[in-house]
């Protein structure tokens, strides 16, 4: 797509300055990926994310039963090879759960509200134990009208299986918080703007993707 | 009784119908924190109560329930009466959450049809295009989404779907009527 393509959160960014002044035993994070920004997140961008995940069948019961989805292609075998598949599909929405769920830590970790998903579609179907790989690209991005220090982006994410095949497409767009002053890491994950958030920003037309 | 009712195939749906669906679900932890870490969600929004305080500097004092599971549970509450006889889902749009969804939050769906199509990908089967609005018991609209699912065309498939019906079943009637039941 584009030379761009990231596996890392740029380095440096999360230093830490715990034990600076203290003995050599410093602390480190835990997880040594720093969140995404706003500023990262330029258009074309592609994010190939994290881990992988196969699912089974008992992932997509589990899934169906808890979230009361009363299909027998979802739930009873005998009758998914009556309806003349092969056997039990995966639930549609576990798949994309799955895939959105990978895409996280690198597209909005960071925290901020989701504004919303559109044009989810699943081009062919995943089978029980196939193993979902996802990536984002940044469809567009801007600065939030009504929230100073946050904007709103956009991405367009792929989840395949191993085989190659598409198997959930869709958008998904969130408020994104600008990247915090560089010498304020004491606050880096917690005032990073002051502002007086409220959940109607959830709600807000205006804060949602025009396509 | 049948495994899947005798109602639910492109032909009983019509544009503008509307249903109201019976079940309610009210959100516990273990709908947020296993669901969200059954399908690899990292944000602790869904499963770290101390993190609220930073989130969106502490907007929300408590846990926000999952959009992926919310709107599973939306579409779980809807799917008896829309989907029993579906095939495949096609696709979902515009999916939005206008209010957050807490633990302890009670969610009811209703359904509104959009549109029922022929299919081009089989003749057995229609396209239902149909909306989804979730609410909670102080009314507030807090999810909603255009589903569209490969639904069973009763043409094709309602003697199909009562025979294996009645197959599948006969074995544990069997039993009952040998133990002196009635047939019911």
């Amino acid at each position: 797509m584009n030379d761009s393509v990231e596996t890392r959160a740029p380095a440096g960014v999360f230093a830490t300055t715990t034990g600076s002044a203290g003995p050599a035993t410093s602390t480190v994070p835990g997880t040594d990926r720093a969140p995404y920004y706003f500023e990262d997140f330029v258009p074309g961008r592609v994010f190939r994310h994290h881990w992988g995940r196969t699912v089974t069948n008992a992932d997509s019961l589990s899934f169906a039963t808890q979230t009361h989805l009363y299909q027998p292609r979802s739930l009873n075998t005998d009758y998914a090879r009556h309806n003349g598949a092969d056997g039990l599909a995966l639930a549609e929405l576990l798949v994309f759960s799955i895939v959105l769920g990978l895409s996280v830590e690198d597209l909005s970790e960071s925290g901020g509200a989701f504004l919303g998903a559109d044009d989810i579609v699943f081009p062919s179907p995943a089978n029980p134990g196939d193993t979902l790989y996802a990536a984002s690209v940044v469809d567009e991005r801007r600065e939030s009208g009504s929230r100073p220090g946050w904007g709103v982006v956009r991405w367009t994410t792929v989840g395949v299986n191993q085989d190659g095949h598409a198997v959930v497409r869709y958008s998904r767009s969130s408020l994104v918080r600008f990247r915090p002053e560089p010498d304020d890491n004491e606050s880096t994950d917690n005032t990073g703007s002051a502002l007086d958030a409220s959940s109607s920003e959830q709600a807000a037309p205006s804060e949602e993707p025009t396509s | 009784m049948t495994l899947t009712a005798p109602t639910g195939y492109i032909e009983d749906f019509q544009p503008g119908q509307q249903v109201q669906h019976r079940r309610g679900h009210t959100v516990c932890e273990a709908d947020n924190q296993m669901l969200s870490l059954l399908t690899m969600n990292t944000a602790q929004t869904h499963f770290n109560q101390d993190s609220m305080t930073r989130y969106m500097d502490g907007a929300f004092d408590r846990m926000l329930l999952n959009a992926c599971v919310a709107l599973a549970i939306g579409v779980g509450l809807t799917s008896q009466d829309m989907s029993e006889n579906s095939l495949a889902d096609l696709g979902y749009h515009a999916f939005r959450m206008p209010a957050p969804v807490f633990v302890g939050d009670t969610l009811y769906a209703t359904s509104t049809v959009v549109s029922t199509d022929t299919s081009p990908r089989r003749d057995d089967a229609g396209e239902l295009v149909y909306d989804i609005e979730v609410r909670n018991v102080q009314d507030v609209l807090v999810l909603s989404v255009r589903r569209t699912v490969l639904l069973k065309s009763r043409a094709a498939w309602a003697r199909k779907d009562e025979t294996e019906s009645a197959a599948r079943t006969e074995p544990a009637a069997i039993l009952l009527r040998a133990a002196g039941a009635e047939n019911q």
